[in-house]
């Protein structure tokens, strides 16, 4: 291990040339993050029904030793999907694997004011070193060909929104989350947007996961899953409002702490995500720590709850991803429905999008994030997905415009 | 044992929690259950889900087996279910609900309210409802137990004759603060004969 005493920039790390690299915000700070590179052993699937990378994360044969030691990585919405007994059939329209994860051989850790580097090879750890120490060669951003374009104009979005309430209607979903996606072709730089993002909208599950054929950008505020021995704890979030002006934020979130549609929204994603660790905690034990805290973040206020639970003996890395994924912040209400719903209404599969990011510690700790606010780098192209909750009294219009403010900070990158 | 009648509602392991407070709870797919699972359970206990109960042939099935032969309680779903079996219409709410706390109209003197702390304020999540002027057709056993105090929406049911329940509210929603409360007052008397039974020996 290396300690510096002062933290290096994320734009540095561009000198590492890492084939694969990932970003992780850890702690209770938004600052606090560690960057995972030199993975040895890493595994991706051809389609999203592959059932045999169980056993991959239980063989816990080959530690590193550092200060993590485990598997890295996302698992898309569509193998979450199958996971959790819905098969889903909307057509995979961008060439990505269903999931991806890889255990990295050296770390870096960046605090407040130090950057720790680790790694299973003592001589890398004095090269790492080395290379952060080289001045950084700029690299551009983004170079912006055509503003981007959406999968669902208007009118295709209302139509949907159509079907939607009429199945509310019906009692077949009590709320269903509908999604549009923005497509750029952009060729934008995965390190330099994560630098401009953590700036400009730093969030606690902010990542970034680079390989040769795709990469994605977040600033995600969502933890799905953060276990620590028998201790787990969800923050699902429901609920959003505009955030345009922070010398309202006063008045604007009293306003949205008292608006019945937010609530209602928010009261049900509470109820789902008791159910969800319920399905894996002993009885008695599931409590809401938090309830109905308002966050902000640059364009937006956020209402999030802190649920946890005391896991059952035994329970398994799968039957946790199983309980809880995908998220129900993501889906609607209830799950398996209101999921069918969604693949037949959306006009193209999720792929990452919706899905999730984080590490899982050979020792069993987990922390998995909601891919959600990330930018899906591939080639030439950046795809940003955005959506929102429909419930009986939502309005197409309103929550079209949402989804954009959703997207936004994303599509900033691309400016 | 309580046996749960799942229709994978996103709801059901709640629901499960507050009656393991009670008993041992078994949650079965409401397709993959047996006639073995049901019989060694005190009380068979319909889960809520999405749609409508003509969804659930297995479901409507089983509960007119099982009518009088053991003791049933429907949660929201499944309240509609055993009340459309015994003659009452569905109907869209004018109102829907998803996620709303909601204070309710209840008969204190019923057996599912005995000792219930007032005002009662219960979780709510139901699109469709019973159509209240179908409550003739069902037998006069059948007693709605709780209402909506601005529309006519039965919110409960009991047969204490067939010993059989109903809530089409959530009794298992932290939005429900008495629902350990109704749950053990419909536990109690659904098991009665077993409890004195069990009370003198």
């Amino acid at each position: 291990m290396i300690k510096l005493r002062h933290r290096i920039l994320i734009e540095q790390l561009s000198n590492l040339h890492a084939n694969h690299l990932a970003i992780q915000t850890v702690g209770p700070s938004t600052q606090d993050l560690v960057i995972y590179f030199d993975f040895e052993e890493s595994f991706s699937l051809e389609s999203p029904e592959g059932t045999n990378i169980w056993e991959k994360f239980e063989d816990f044969s080959s530690p590193t030793g550092l200060s993590f030691s485990g598997w890295v990585g996302f698992f898309g919405y569509e193998f979450l999907g199958s996971q959790f007994g819905v098969s889903l059939k909307a057509p995979r329209d961008l060439d990505l694997p269903p999931i991806w994860f890889g255990r990295p051989q050296s770390i870096i850790r960046l605090e407040s004011e130090n950057t720790i580097i680790e790694s299973t090879d003592e001589v890398r750890e004095k090269e790492i070193k080395k290379i952060l120490g080289q001045t950084i060669i700029p690299s551009a951003l983004a170079n912006p060909q055509n503003p981007p374009t959406c999968n669902l104009n208007f009118k295709e979005y209302e139509s949907i929104f159509k079907k939607a309430r009429e199945a509310i209607l019906d009692g077949e979903t009590y709320q269903i989350k509908i999604s549009q996606r923005f497509d750029a072709p952009t060729r934008l730089n995965p390190l330099a947007a994560f630098g401009k993002l953590h700036k400009s909208n730093p969030a606690p599950e902010a990542f970034l996961l680079q390989t040769p054929s795709f990469a994605i950008v977040s600033c995600s505020p969502e933890t799905i899953i953060q276990k620590e021995g028998r201790k787990i704890t969800t923050r699902p979030i429901g609920g959003t409002y505009q955030r345009k002006d922070s010398s309202f934020d006063g008045s604007v979130i009293e306003r949205f702490l008292q608006d019945p549609k937010e609530v209602a929204e928010h009261n049900m994603l509470v109820d789902l995500e008791r159910n969800d660790l319920s399905t894996i905690c002993e009885q008695g034990t599931v409590e809401i720590r938090k309830f109905r805290e308002v966050e902000s973040y640059s364009h937006l206020h956020h209402l999030v709850s802190t649920i946890t639970g005391r896991l059952k003996k035994g329970i398994s890395l799968r039957n946790i991803v199983q309980a809880m994924l995908p998220g129900g912040s993501i889906t609607g209400c209830p799950k398996v429905r209101t999921m069918q719903w969604i693949d037949q209404l959306e006009p193209c599969f999720r792929g990452p999008y919706t899905g999730s990011f984080g590490s899982i510690a050979d020792n069993g700790d987990i922390q998995l994030n909601l891919i959600i606010r990330a930018m899906l780098i591939l080639g030439d192209h950046c795809y940003t997905q955005a959506g929102g909750g429909i419930v009986v009294n939502s309005t197409p219009e309103y929550e079209f415009k949402e989804n954009q403010t959703k997207a936004q900070a994303l599509l900033d990158l691309l400016k | 044992m309580i046996t749960i009648l799942d229709h994978r509602d996103s709801f059901t392991r709640n629901l499960e929690h507050l009656l393991a407070e009670f008993d041992k709870v078994q949650v079965i797919d409401r397709k993959s259950i047996s006639f073995a699972d049901i019989q060694a359970s005190k009380i068979l206990v319909f889960s809520p889900g999405p749609g409508c109960p003509g969804d659930y042939p297995e479901s409507q099935a089983i509960y007119q087996e099982m009518k009088g032969k053991i003791p049933m309680l429907g949660i929201c779903l499944g309240f509609q279910l055993i009340l459309e079996q015994e003659g009452s219409k569905i109907i869209r709410q004018n109102q829907v609900l998803h996620g709303v706390e909601s204070e309710i109209m209840v008969n204190k003197k019923s057996v599912t309210y005995r000792g219930v702390a007032t005002p009662v304020k219960v979780g709510r999540y139901h699109s469709l409802q019973i159509d209240s002027n179908t409550l003739k057709d069902l037998s006069p056993e059948f007693k709605i137990t709780s209402n909506d105090p601005i529309r006519n929406v039965p919110l409960s049911f009991e047969n204490l004759k067939l010993k059989l329940f109903g809530l089409q509210y959530h009794p298992e929603s932290f939005l429900s603060k008495e629902g350990n409360k109704i749950i053990s007052n419909i536990l109690h008397e659904s098991m009665e004969q077993r409890w004195k039974a069990h009370r003198s020996s």
